[in-house]
């Protein structure tokens, strides 16, 4: 093919189209700058077609290389990660264009995207791009056969490229559904410096804004058995026991935690050996389906117990916390498993003590900030019988005097002074941190925890959908008697905030602030609804379709799985494929002939009612003549029957040579066989 | 040395088994038996990229990229259907294969046909060490094409296998065929410039004016002329009685006398140029011939085994080199 092989104009067009269409896909999470050195080198690659630039020289050749890998080095510092790869492999693309010469640059090129398009996947295997992928395997798949063949009309390849693709579905899927599926031969670390939207490491006033306005999905929660009270759905994510007068935190860094941590497995034996005990029926189990964070930490309910694998190890921590070792940057599955609403006290189980070191902790606060809020603390403790007491006392403050709003007052330097005693207007990020201030103030040990409370059924009601506007914050005290205890202020303020979600708790003004509930795109959200229908029944049946489903379905219809099955099995959409493919190479010939001899019959009928049959072995030529040879020949009455004689045997004529042009011009039979199919209509 | 025996016997075989698979023809049909289809390079290549793919999806239990990779293997198998198909049912058959001389491409025409609905495209016809052509052939239809095969050494000897391939439409599978299409190839020795044997018979019509010529016949200068015959083709066109044609009596030949034309006539003989090797002599026996036919000389060719007598024109150039191609060398 090489010696025959000329680069052609479209042939450069089309390969910049599948360059396009790829680097499309990995939009999300390349870096900015190469989007920079993208177009560059499309602009000098389209100005070299347009014969305005001349090639790049060895030197600047060189030169862009050793400058992408350096930014690249700069950018991720560990090029051995999967996305630094895939950044490499398209830079790789973006410099070979400007040097195609021969029929392997393209070849290497086209193989390159398919491998670009398939590592896109990685990043994102949503229904959407799943299907911009099909697209551009398309449209490398219609390149690749613009590359191997000259003077076909681009209409035809595209028809060649659909046909193949599909008919080639069925053995794939087949492939896809029976082939043994192996576990990860080793794996790479996902690396991701995409901010995504999600519950972050440290709380500020002002932060749960963004959250609240978005509509993304979080979490997708599928009950196995038993289903829960909304008022129960606190997806519990991460605890932050350091303030510094304006911003919560944790005094140990996640990141720290997740590799570091001490006694993570004594914690894990020790709640699975509590569930394992525990005879109330309080455990429930439940799946989560988690949207990646780009953070470390799992939700769920609390205490949360993960029963299944997950891609990487996993760290308990001493507050209940379950930490995955890598962030996670993919969507995440877990079986989870809690015990509801019940203490450790009733569970006849002696609380463990805080240690002195971890009561200092947890009612710490800094020196000089929120003197106002100490000292109205130190005040109403007195005032109150006992911690619940007090406790009791500060939720009944709040629901008297505040409200419920996401746009509340900004606040400056004493924030919890200023929310408690002037503005009084905010949400849970105001009510839980100026809760736990009060709290510390008289020396009860408590922390703010952040995750999402409640969600939404699906529209189908088999699952519970948690989105970002459901993230929450929330407060848990130490009590002597009950150990650590979850409180939420807010709830005290808005209970319908608990029981029916951000939108309903807010006054109608501020409704449209929440993604998705403005009656004017009511159908919209309905919509949306449907969508994520779809999307989570293509997680359930596409991305989750591991061995073990495999194994189910396999032996669900087919018994016992032998390997002489699974090798029909692979026979069987061979010889389809194999059929499918020889009857549409084919099926335009029979076809074609079957309509030669349907006209010709027609004929005969025609003819034979005028009274001529067809000798056998005769050609129609031979038939056409003696027929129209015998209508001159046949005595006539009238003149008007003359006329239309003269008539029939012009048209047996014309037939005559139609059927001979037929013969000898194949090219353009279709139309002569429908001249011919009109002719003898009026025969 | 064993090796080298071992493979020429290896390529004895093969031959053979080829030969009894496809035996020689003038007329071929492509079809099951004589179509072979392999992945080509890039097809291996691109196995391998499928592979990577595989190893990718299984890493990170991508479902999406295992399906990727399945699709891309079954379009790997759907493409040997295509390509199998894009040969079969085609046939060739050989129309005229063109002299040449030693050294040079042989032309050899061909007629590719299309029995079917369906087109064929891209497919590559090639002689054994001749040249690519590449054809596309729509339905019903048939073309002609022409192929170039090199001819190295004179004589007169069976053409290589014709093989004709696809890669299309992926290239990812190569699909062949050796098809002996029983050519005899006629090469005539490669010219060697070369004088005359004989300075004193460089007489060349040219130098008569043109009036004269066609004086020939109307001075009544009878005796050069013998007689007049109907024309053939490849008489020389001063030869033609363009008088009589005008006449209204068709085209006519006139043949000299040869007698009379003693200073025109020319011997080419094997023994003028008995300083050279066998090849020598006949590359530069072929010269002459050539020179001669272009001087529209009046000769003749002796040969140690054979004397052709004298006579001009195109045929009996032919005939001349003809001789020398099937003349007895040390290589025949």
């Amino acid at each position: 093919m090489d010696t025959n092989f000329f680069i052609t104009r479209n042939l450069i067009v089309g390969l910049l189209l599948v360059y396009v269409s790829v680097v499309f896909l990995h939009v999300s999470h390349l870096p900015v700058w190469t989007f920079a050195l993208f177009t560059f080198t499309v602009l000098w690659r389209v100005n070299i077609l347009r014969e305005k630039w001349p090639s790049p020289r060895r030197v600047l050749r060189t030169l862009l290389v050793v400058l992408s890998f350096t930014l690249l080095f700069i950018d991720y510092q560990n090029l051995a990660a999967v996305e630094p790869m895939v950044s490499l492999l398209l830079l790789a693309f973006t410099l070979k264009l400007l040097e195609i010469r021969y029929y392997r640059d393209f070849l290497v090129l086209i193989f390159l995207s398919y491998f670009v398009i398939a590592s896109s996947f990685l990043f994102d295997q949503s229904v959407l791009h799943t299907f911009f992928g099909v697209v551009s395997t398309v449209i490398t798949t219609v390149v690749l056969i613009q590359v191997n063949s000259i003077g076909i009309s681009i209409n035809s390849r595209i028809r060649l490229a659909l046909k193949m693709l599909l008919q080639s579905l069925l053995l794939a899927a087949v492939m896809m559904l029976v082939l043994p599926r192996l576990n990860p031969l080793w794996t790479v670390p996902l690396q991701s410096g995409e901010a995504l939207v999600g519950v972050s490491d440290s709380m500020s006033p002002g932060d749960f804004d963004q959250l609240i306005r978005s509509n993304e999905l979080a979490l997708r929660i599928t009950f196995e058995d038993q289903i829960i009270e909304r008022s129960q759905m606190y997806w519990r994510g991460l605890v932050f026991d350091q303030f510094d007068g304006r911003r919560w935190q944790r005094s140990e860094p996640v990141g720290i935690t997740a590799t570091h941590h001490q006694g993570s497995h004594r914690f894990q034996a020790d709640l699975r050996e509590s569930f394992q005990r525990d005879s109330s029926g309080n455990v429930i189990h439940y799946e989560v389906l988690m949207e990646p964070t780009g953070q470390h930490w799992l939700y769920g309910l609390s205490p949360l117990l993960i029963e299944s694998q997950t891609p990487h190890p996993l760290v308990y921590t001493q507050n209940q916390e379950v930490l995955q070792k890598q962030k996670i940057h993919q969507r995440v599955k877990y079986l989870a498993a809690s015990r509801l609403g019940i203490t450790r006290h009733s569970n006849n189980q002696p609380v463990k003590q805080l240690s002195i070191r971890e009561r200092e902790q947890y009612i710490a606060l800094p020196v000089g900030s929120n003197p106002r809020t100490y000292d109205q603390a130190i005040i109403w403790r007195q005032q109150a019988s006992s911690d619940q007491d007090y406790i009791n006392n500060v939720l009944q403050f709040f629901r008297e005097n505040f409200t419920y709003t996401l746009s509340p007052p900004k606040l400056s330097r004493h924030t919890s002074d200023e929310f408690l005693f002037s503005t009084q207007q905010g949400f849970c990020e105001h009510f839980s941190s100026s809760f736990v201030v009060l709290m510390r103030s008289v020396g009860i040990p408590s922390r703010i925890v952040v995750g999402y409370q409640g969600g939404q059924w699906s529209s189908d009601k088999t699952y519970l959908n948690v989105y970002q506007r459901d993230a929450h914050a929330w407060a848990e005290v130490w009590l002597e008697s009950q150990g650590w205890v979850r409180v939420d202020p807010t709830a005290a303020v808005a209970e319908v905030r608990i029981e029916r979600g951000v939108t309903a708790a807010l006054p109608e003004s501020e409704r449209e602030l929440v993604g998705r509930t403005s009656s004017v795109y009511q159908w919209l959200g309905q919509l949306q609804n449907q969508w994520q229908l779809i999307d989570y029944r293509w997680q359930q049946w596409v991305l989750d379709y591991d061995s073990q489903k495999q194994k189910t379905l396999l032996t669900d219809y087919l018994g016992n799985i032998t390997p002489l099955k699974l090798a029909f099995l692979i026979l069987l959409p061979l010889l389809v494929t194999a059929s499918i493919v020889g009857f549409t190479l084919y099926r335009s010939h029979r076809i074609h002939n079957a309509d030669e001899k349907k006209v010709y019959t027609t004929l005969q009928r025609k003819l034979s009612r005028l009274g001529i049959d067809s000798i056998k072995g005769e050609s129609i030529n031979a038939y056409c003549e003696r027929a129209a040879k015998y209508l001159a020949q046949k005595p006539v009455s009238t003149e008007s029957t003359n006329e239309s004689m003269n008539k029939k045997i012009l048209l047996i004529n014309t037939i005559k040579n139609e059927f001979e042009r037929l013969l000898y011009q194949p090219d353009s039979s279709v139309n002569t066989l429908s001249t011919i199919k009109k002719l003898l209509k009026r025969l | 040395m064993h090796l080298t025996w071992l493979s020429n016997s290896l390529r004895q075989f093969y031959k053979q088994w080829l030969h009894r698979r496809i035996p020689p023809n003038q007329q071929q049909s492509l079809y099951r038996k004589n179509i072979f289809i392999l992945p080509s390079k890039a097809g291996v290549f691109f196995l391998v990229v499928v592979l990577l793919l595989w190893l990718l999806g299984t890493n990170y239990q991508n479902n999406i990229i295992l399906i990727l990779s399945f699709l891309l293997l079954s379009l790997v198998n759907t493409c040997i259907l295509y390509t199998y198909s894009n040969l079969s049912g085609l046939s060739l058959q050989i129309k005229k294969a063109y002299p040449c001389f030693a050294g040079e491409y042989m032309h050899i025409e061909c007629v590719i046909k299309n029995n079917s609905q369906r087109p064929y495209n891209n497919i590559v016809l090639r002689w054994q060490y001749g040249m690519e052509t590449v054809v596309n052939v729509s339905p019903y239809s048939s073309q002609e094409v022409t192929l170039l095969l090199a001819a190295p050494k004179r004589g007169v000897y069976k053409a290589n296998r014709l093989i004709v391939s696809s890669i299309y439409p992926l290239g990812l599978i190569r699909a062949w065929a050796h098809l002996d299409m029983d050519v005899d190839m006629l090469v005539y020795p490669k010219p060697i410039a070369a004088h005359f044997p004989d300075a004193r018979l460089h007489i060349v019509e040219d130098d008569q004016p043109q009036e004269n010529q066609e004086s020939i016949v109307t001075t009544g200068e009878f005796d050069n002329i013998s007689h007049v015959r109907h024309y053939q083709e490849g008489d020389p066109p001063k030869h033609i009685a363009w008088k009589n044609y005008a006449k209204g009596q068709g085209l006519t030949t006139k043949i000299f006398n040869a007698v009379a034309h003693a200073e025109s006539q020319q011997w080419l003989d094997w023994d003028d140029f008995s300083g050279f090797s066998i090849e020598g002599r006949l590359s530069r026996l072929c010269h002459c011939i050539l020179q001669a036919s272009e001087q529209e000389l009046v000769y003749g060719l002796r040969l140690p085994t054979k004397t052709i007598g004298l006579g001009t024109g195109k045929m009996h150039k032919q005939a001349l080199l003809r001789e020398l191609a099937l003349y007895k060398g040390e290589g025949n």
